[in-house]
């Protein structure tokens, strides 16, 4: 069992805090942090600076994404916001606007 | 039932407000609000402050805020709950830790149940006589412990009347509101009964009190904890 899920129906106004895996099917506003993976699933909305180990963005992302090991953009990802992270990968179809910074 | 599922772990703190529909499960720390159309469980390690609304709501940890459920609410073994509730239906369990209020009225808004608490505690019981009486058995527990401090001042009386009977009418006020959320009525009968009774011992022995009324410090101080007692004469000394 994932440690969290936040799912589809459901809409986060605030901030977020995790020691382990976020999924996110549903919407976040505001501010996510967790110190292990952060999962964006398709369908998902998220207006918020993500903060985690690793991300995976296959949903719709609004907002700075800084990750401590990788960034992971799916074809059905949507990124609007800078990247900080060691290592990126923008799949084929994806959407992305914005800075990428990879520590060169 | 759930056409979503969510899940707040263990590890998770959430700031602010949730909202949504289907259930929820929360294993962690929220702070906030949360509104769901569904059912919440609190389990045993959640931490919550928040102000929850849902279809069911069933909790199994710590909650400090007001709950309302549009079809019920169960306090089960082991959670530890501080606020108000409104659900039609309540079940609280035994091993649950609950203190608050407590309105079954369907519907009714917050600032009338509080202005009519009376009307709301006999329809507690009529629709819900047996969850009623769970919980009155549950919560008669924690005001057990302020009723030895009501019953003291009466043997502290004899040795001090011109200033009992100033004291008891101090004292009776601040048990009172303690009362009235109880929806336990009957626990509160006897105990007025008690307050009652004080004065007639007083009148019944103005002699000894005469007698002794060079000491009246000593007793007071048994009668009241320590704490209380010290606050009290702090207050009297700076008015």
């Amino acid at each position: 069992m994932a440690s969290t899920v936040i799912g589809p129906g459901i809409t986060i106004e605030g901030e977020v805090i995790a020691d382990d895996d976020v999924v996110v099917q549903g919407t976040i506003r505001g501010k996510l942090t967790s110190q292990d993976a952060v999962i964006i699933e398709a369908g998902a909305t998220v207006e918020a600076d993500v903060s985690a180990a690793s991300v995976v963005v296959s949903g719709s992302v609004t907002g700075d994404v800084q990750a401590a090991d990788r960034v992971d953009l799916q074809s059905t990802g949507r990124l609007v916001g800078d990247v900080k992270a060691a290592r990126l990968t923008i799949a084929d179809g994806a959407s992305f606007k914005g800075n990428v910074d990879m520590d060169v | 039932m759930a056409d979503s599922e969510a899940i707040i772990g263990q590890g998770t703190f959430i700031r602010g407000n949730l909202r949504g529909e289907g259930d929820l499960c929360v294993v962690g720390h929220v702070e906030g609000v949360i509104e769901v159309r569904g059912q919440v469980i609190f389990e045993e390690t959640s931490i919550i402050q928040a102000d929850v609304t849902a279809e069911r709501i069933i909790v199994r940890g710590a909650i400090a805020g007001e709950l309302s459920a549009k079809e019920s609410i169960v306090l089960e073994e082991g959670c530890r709950v501080v606020g108000g509730l409104r659900a039609p239906r309540l079940r609280i369990e035994p091993g649950a830790l609950y203190r608050g209020r407590i309105d079954m009225m369907e519907g009714g808004a917050v600032t009338a149940a509080a202005s009519a608490k009376q009307q709301s505690r006999p329809a507690v019981q009529a629709t819900q006589p047996s969850a009623a009486g769970r919980s009155a058995s549950v919560v008669a527990s924690a005001p057990a412990r302020p009723a030895p401090a009501r019953p003291a001042p009466s043997r502290t009386a004899p040795n001090r009347p011109p200033a009992r009977p100033a004291r008891a009418q101090a004292v009776q006020p601040l048990p009172e509101p303690e009362v009235q959320p109880q929806p336990a009525s009957s626990v509160a009968l006897p105990r007025v009964g008690r307050i009652r009774s004080a004065p007639a011992v007083t009148e019944s022995a103005p002699v000894q009190a005469s007698d002794s009324g060079d000491v009246p410090p000593p007793p007071v101080v048994p009668a009241l904890k320590k704490k209380t007692k010290g606050a009290v004469r702090k207050r009297g000394d700076a008015s």
